[in-house]
């Protein structure tokens, strides 16, 4: 039986020049409402004393966790993993609406639709992906930073990404079990990554302004 | 984080129905009082219905609800599957008294009852420990779960073997359970708000002042429970004293806990409301 594929994003935060691209592409996309989103740029202030201070921009959606929390708590399955894709979707017309899963995601990256009373999150384009083509944020990426694929296929452009960087320039949001495998590229000469300290990251140095509604 | 009332409730009431017989069935163990009367089985299964619908009210689909059978290991599922088995336990029961089946059978059904009531009100807290609240991953939020709502349980056992007028001693073994479970419920707390204080800071407004009523009402039950010990005869004040600070430092302690309950990242910012 041939292993589950491990489709992720990787976002090279090296080439992100923060211009929200992504973030509009998605929501145009998937038709997200005002208010709502599955894909959200994150400033990270600058840190530092000048003239040593230094910023990035940190896109969050989906970490496509390994052992994802919202999959183990959602009462009627309606969260699930993918055996062809590996990837964590949500089946809406399962969905109860009773947010556990929000509650789990260690990231709060589930979102809720009002409307139709339902979680969403991030399908990395299920719809666009399975006819062969790159998530909407890939396409639409004006820095050339995201990347689509599946993490056991030496030939995929995730795969390929990551191998052109040391080990010290990749990294993923911080784990608490859940396993993220969706990966983030960050040289230590562009910026020094701030995701090891969680409460920093939530309080001091995280910035929302110029997201897009 | 926001509190979710609904949530509360359900915990509360269902558990308090819970305890109720529990606490009734270990005095019938211990030979201090008849088996759990009617009025007794009643009230537990009128408390536990009320509290199982006081949890869909926070559902949005309830329309799907047998989707729950695609995932019987969430802790949703376990929490109404064991709901919903103590409900139908208590009816046997109750049926059994009603028709006045043998003793020893009624026993057996009543102390397999008692089992799943005890068990019920901690799984209710256990679904809660998740890796994503780093506040709730303590194995003292589930057991303050299940202690304070012993409180509520055991004050409204106490109050209603008083306002029945049962004899002394079983009154009087009403109040040592509810002290007891005050007691209980006394550590537990503190062992959950000294592992979640770390969170304190980040807290929604009010939870001091939560956390404070939780050990204020605790306290409360704990003296009316003392009391009905020493004045058995007439404990009927102290019944409603240990039932209303047992229920008050239940819900007390579940506000705090959803006010404590800060993500470990929140990108969206999305609220739960």
């Amino acid at each position: 039986m041939p292993s589950m594929a491990r489709n992720c994003l990787v976002v090279n935060l090296d080439r992100c020049i923060g211009c929200y691209s992504c973030e509009v592409a998605c929501k145009m996309e998937n038709d997200i409402a005002m208010g709502e989103r599955w894909n959200k740029v994150l400033q990270i202030e600058p840190a530092g004393v000048f003239p040593d201070v230094q910023t990035y921009w940190l896109p969050v959606q989906c970490q496509q966790c390994e052992g994802a929390p919202c999959v183990h708590v959602c009462p009627t399955g309606a969260s699930y993993r993918d055996e062809e894709t590996g990837k964590v979707l949500v089946d809406k017309s399962k969905c109860i609406g009773c947010r556990y899963c929000m509650m789990a995601c260690p990231y709060g990256v589930r979102s809720w639709n009002k409307e139709q009373k339902v979680v969403e999150k991030c399908t990395m384009c299920s719809h666009l992906t399975s006819a062969g083509e790159k998530p909407a944020c890939v396409k639409n990426c004006c820095g050339t930073a995201r990347f689509y694929g599946d993490l056991d296929d030496p030939n995929s452009d995730v795969s390929k990404e990551l191998a052109k960087y040391p080990a010290e320039s990749i990294h993923h949001l911080p784990d608490v079990g859940n396993g993220p495998i969706s990966a983030y590229i960050l040289s230590p000469k562009i910026a020094k990554w701030a995701g090891e300290d969680v409460h920093q990251t939530t309080s001091k140095y995280m910035t929302t302004e110029g997201s897009v509604d | 984080m926001e509190a979710q009332w609904s949530l509360v409730l359900f915990t509360v009431i269902s558990g308090a129905g819970a305890w109720l017989f529990a606490t009734s069935m270990m005095g019938a163990l211990a030979r201090k009082n008849p088996l759990p009367t009617k009025v007794e089985t009643i009230v537990a299964i009128v408390l536990l219905a009320v509290g199982g619908v006081a949890s869909v009210t926070h559902l949005k689909h309830i329309d799907r609800i047998f989707e729950a059978l695609n995932h019987p290991t969430s802790g949703i599922f376990v929490e109404a599957a064991l709901i919903g088995v103590l409900i139908v336990l208590a009816l046997i029961y109750l049926i059994m008294l009603v028709r006045k089946s043998g003793e020893s059978g009624t026993r057996i059904v009543g102390v397999v009852t008692m089992a799943i009531a005890i068990i019920f009100p901690f799984m209710c807290g256990y679904s809660y420990m998740m890796e994503a609240r780093q506040a709730w991953m303590t194995i003292a939020l589930p057991l303050s779960y299940w202690a304070t709502a012993a409180v509520a349980g055991a004050g409204l056992n106490l109050l209603l073997k008083a306002v029945a007028k049962d004899e002394a001693a079983s009154v009087g073994f009403a109040g040592i359970l509810t002290v007891a479970c005050s007691a209980v419920a006394a550590v537990c707390s503190i062992a959950f708000f000294v592992y979640a204080g770390a969170w304190l800071g980040n807290a929604k407004s009010g939870c001091v002042a939560w956390i404070v009523a939780t050990f204020a009402c605790i306290v409360i039950a704990l003296v009316a429970g003392a009391l009905a010990v020493k004045k058995a005869e007439s404990a009927t004040a102290a019944g409603v004293a240990a039932t209303a600070a047992g229920v008050v430092c239940a819900i007390a302690l579940r506000v705090a806990m959803w006010l404590v309950g800060t993500p470990l990242l929140d990108f969206f910012l999305q609220p739960l409301d």
